[in-house]
């Protein structure tokens, strides 16, 4: 019986370049927002936006 | 067609945004599958010929480069020259849009030989998806 390639394995756990979502994830810090958007008594709005990049946005947010 | 250990003469293949010009390739998976949400039907390895000693220790100084001696395949033309396969390196192509000749094959207990090195070893693969 020939050998197989797990391929998978190698686009799961090998790969140059990739990180675990949990790695990504490690130096976040949750949004905080407000109760009042929380409880849906408030609408956060987005009112301006600085950047794109896609490493990093500056948003100026409102509570309505 | 092509299958799993076969050798590709593949006419012009696209590596890092740059256009590059008839290389042969060890075709190590023949599935229809997607990755990044790109379909593609054929996955290979660089197959290169060593040009000399000192290219050879160069190349052989990286984990990811398996020796191939030359009766390890059987292509026609054969160059009979030692080599490697670039088993750190995974370009995937579709069979259909691919340029692309059968020139042989590389012997399949070499070919397991290889798929047990890489499985054990733990060095970085980079996905080349630049043809799909």
């Amino acid at each position: 019986m020939s050998k197989k390639l797990n391929i998978k394995k190698l686009q799961t756990e090998r790969s140059a370049g990739y990180i675990s979502t949990k790695e990504a994830l490690k130096d976040v810090t949750p949004f905080e927002w407000p109760d009042d958007v929380l409880s849906g008594k408030k609408k956060a709005v987005v009112t301006s936006f600085e950047g794109g990049d896609k490493a990093c946005v500056k948003l100026g947010i409102s509570y309505l | 067609m092509c299958q799993v250990g076969d050798i590709i003469l593949v006419k012009r293949y696209v590596d890092n945004g740059k256009q590059l010009d008839k290389h042969s390739f060890v075709v190590i998976d023949d599935e229809k599958d997607t990755i990044k949400g790109l379909p593609y039907d054929m996955i290979c390895n660089v197959l290169s010929s060593f040009k000399d000693a000192n290219q050879k220790n160069r190349k052989m100084a990286y984990p990811g480069n398996f020796p191939i001696a030359s009766d390890d395949t059987v292509t026609n033309p054969h160059n009979k020259k030692n080599g490697y396969i670039k088993t750190d390196q995974l370009y995937y192509f579709n069979k259909n849009t691919l340029n692309y000749s059968v020139i042989g094959y590389i012997k399949r207990d070499i070919l397991d030989l290889v798929f047990e090195y890489v499985e054990e070893s733990d060095f970085q693969i980079l996905h080349i998806t630049d043809n799909l």
